[in-house]
């Protein structure tokens, strides 16, 4: 039996006290749901079937892993320019880590959408949006036209001297920025289809400095338009790398591109990691970017001279490591073996810390030790390693003084690196604190892999899902649709901020199909007056509206899981 | 005190009213015709500073009146050609304009299809 909710108006004057508040044609729907459910067939079949539907069965957020999740979505709320919590003293690198950060927020956030909570978007497209976006603030971008200047210390022996450099960030080389831009912003698309990224000015930056330059210039860039800069570089460097700073290429920081072209021909059809993806593989290979003697990957290459820095670095080997196994598992899994032999006992003993700068400046830095740590410990969680993440994250639990904060969960900054008693560093760079680590407990294996091998199309995109949460009362540790079942399975827990009742919708369910709303178990929907009801308080309720959306109000005093699932 | 050449010293609150009035049109049209104006615009090659374009014509089109514009400066500026026939060479561009007869330059910057020069005559 099929329900229609525009031809059941006709009831409306035999609405329960407990409906009052809805509108009339929600609660004529509210009760014509519950009748059809409690009079018909399809009522009991619905309840049946709904018995085989476990809220277990599905992915769900702990409370650590909502907790870091809030971080991150508290940093992207932060104000233009307040980069609170998201500063270390990396000073011999340009860009310093805030790029870095929002990048891997952003791609944090969309692992979390794609296989946590795929049926609760919103939260994550609005803190997608916010980091992506301060990407193109001039804090993290305007160190490019130093960057581009190159000089002979470390970029080229033979330049002669700095060069005047260029101040497009987008137009050539800094493929640490662009790479990243693209990889976030493709992955946005991919979720979203809001095409905000795409537009011709999707990616804007305003070169206005007011006591020095040439004059305000503004560079505007289309998703597609970095796309195709990108893979045309990747051609221009004979598929060795596209270049961070003119005449180095960094291994570890192509990795991140090659997944954004990869997003982009799954998007629009083109075909750009199709063509990077074996050639720069091969090219790993034969120009030994992985030392097969040492097991270490090259620092970088640098371009004119043909020569290989070395040796590695834990943290550009976990870098590479972790987002190359999303595009090529079987490469990253055999240098890994290799690099685990070399790091894992260092880090669980404390040992990589032993040899820690002194406090202040200097070129290597402090910052690295903790970076490496877990840049390693992100690549262990994503080729799968659930033994060494575990160790890992223990490792980080005990000694990198993990907080709670207004429901954020993280590792704040502390420059303490010098070994204690037991020989463990306690000190955490922010880069690690806001996000690795977060990374390394939510991916419990292989989750990038799989977010690129299964691309959200129409059929993900268009799911029931539940919106207008707030997320100041609420978090959300579940949302899953699963079309096989036509089941929405929805878990809020309270907090941070205490409230008794909260209200949220659910969006494209099917107007033409009857749906069972239960809480907790019991079928909301069906009876006056459920369980959860507090006395004296309003009562629980679901309002239907005709275009396939309804709104449930709950009290939310503890975690309740609801399943609103289609009626036979 | 004497007055500055140009200076008008008002003697009473009834003729400066009076002067407001009956001049308000001719100050309008004179800011208008003193606002932003290119006054030069060139596109160069960084290797061969001989090799140049005048791109004044082409800035104007974009650029007319208003005390503030954006000003694309890719290769509209050249007719859609580098000016200097090597791709592996950038160009430079360099306008001058004028805020009510005030002598202002942006650049040189690269040209660039993505990028626009912001000429205002209020920073």
């Amino acid at each position: 039996m099929r329900f229609n909710p525009r031809a059941e108006i006709s009831v409306h004057d035999r609405q329960p006290p407990r409906y009052r508040s809805l509108g009339r044609r929600g609660l004529v729907c509210a009760l014509s749901m519950a009748l059809v459910a409690l009079a018909s067939p399809a009522g009991a079949r619905a309840e049946a079937s709904l018995a085989d539907i476990k809220a277990t069965d599905y992915p769900s957020l702990t409370d650590k892993e909502l907790g870091h999740i809030r971080r991150m979505v508290d940093l992207s709320r932060q104000l233009p320019g307040d980069w609170s919590g998201m500063s270390d003293d990396l000073w011999s690198v340009a860009e310093r880590t805030q790029q870095f950060q929002l990048a891997y927020m952003a791609m944090a956030l969309a692992l979390v959408q794609h296989q946590y909570t795929p049926a609760y978007r919103e939260l994550y497209r609005e803190s997608m949006y916010e980091l992506i976006q301060k990407l193109t603030n001039p804090d993290i971008w305007e160190s490019w036209l130093n960057s581009s200047r190159a000089g002979t210390a470390f970029a080229d022996p033979d330049l002669g001297d700095v060069t005047r450099g260029w101040i497009d960030p987008i137009r050539k080389y800094n493929i640490m920025l662009k790479g990243y831009l693209l990889q976030a912003g493709a992955m946005y698309e991919m979720l979203h289809r809001d095409g905000v990224f795409t537009k011709a000015d999707g990616f804007t930056f305003k070169y206005q400095p007011f006591t020095w330059g040439n004059g305000p210039v503004t560079f505007r860039y289309s998703l597609s338009d970095v796309a195709n800069i990108v893979y045309r570089e990747f051609v221009d460097g004979n598929y060795e790398g596209v270049q961070c700073e003119p005449n180095r290429v960094f291994p570890a920081c192509n990795q991140l591109p090659i997944l954004g072209l990869l997003t982009h021909d799954q998007i629009f059809g083109t075909g750009y990691a199709k063509d990077v993806m074996p050639k720069f593989s091969r090219a790993w290979v034969e120009k030994h970017y992985t030392n097969p003697v040492t097991k270490w990957n090259v620092r970088h290459i640098y371009v004119k001279q043909g020569i290989r820095e070395e040796p590695g670095t834990p943290v550009l080997d976990g870098w590479a490591g972790s987002w190359m196994h999303a595009w090529n598992p079987e490469l990253a899994a055999s240098i890994y073996a290799g690099q685990k032999e070399i790091y894992l006992d260092k880090f669980l003993s404390g040992e990589y810390a032993h040899n820690a700068p002194a406090p202040g400046y200097s070129e290597g830095n402090r910052t690295l030790l903790s970076l490496g740590f877990s840049q390693f410990a992100f690549m262990a969680a994503e080729v799968g390693d659930t033994e060494a993440r575990a160790a890992l994250l223990d490792y980080a639990e005990k000694n990198f003084g993990p907080v709670w904060k207004d429901g954020a969960y993280y590792y704040p900054r502390s420059d303490d690196y010098a070994p204690d008693a037991n020989g463990s560093s306690h000190g955490v760079d922010t880069w690690s604190g806001n996000v690795l680590l977060a990374l390394a407990r939510l991916d419990k294996g292989g989750g990038f892999l799989k977010m690129y091998r299964e691309p959200w199309g129409d059929k993900q995109l268009k799911a029931p899902q539940v919106t207008h949460i707030d997320d100041v009362t609420t978090s959300v540790s579940q949302a899953w649709y699963d079309d096989k079942k036509d089941a929405l399975i929805v878990t809020l827990k309270p907090g941070p901020v205490a409230a008794r009742r909260v209200k949220f919708s659910v969006q494209a369910l099917d107007p033409a199909k009857s749906y069972s709303v239960l809480k907790d178990g019991q079928l909301l929907g069906q009876a006056h007056g459920q369980a959860g009801d507090q006395a004296g308080g309003p009562q629980d309720g679901v309002e239907w509206e005709g275009d396939g959306s309804a709104q449930i109000s709950t009290d939310l005093e503890r975690e309740h899981t609801f399943i609103i699932a289609a009626n036979e | 005190m004497n007055p500055s050449p140009g200076t008008i010293t008002i003697r009473s609150k009834r003729c400066a009213l009076i002067l407001l009035l009956a001049c308000a049109p001719l100050v309008h049209a004179d800011e208008a015709a003193q606002g932003l104006q290119i006054t030069g615009c060139t596109v160069f090659s960084e290797r061969d500073k001989s090799i140049s374009l005048d791109c004044a014509s082409e800035a104007r089109k974009s650029c007319a009146g208003p005390g503030t514009c954006e000003l694309p400066i890719g290769l509209n500026l050249t007719g859609g050609k580098d000016p200097d026939g090597n791709p592996d060479t950038w160009e430079l561009v360099r306008v001058e304009f004028s805020c009510h007869g005030i002598a202002r330059i942006n650049g040189p910057h690269y040209q660039n299809d993505h990028a626009t020069m912001t000429l205002a005559c209020q920073r």
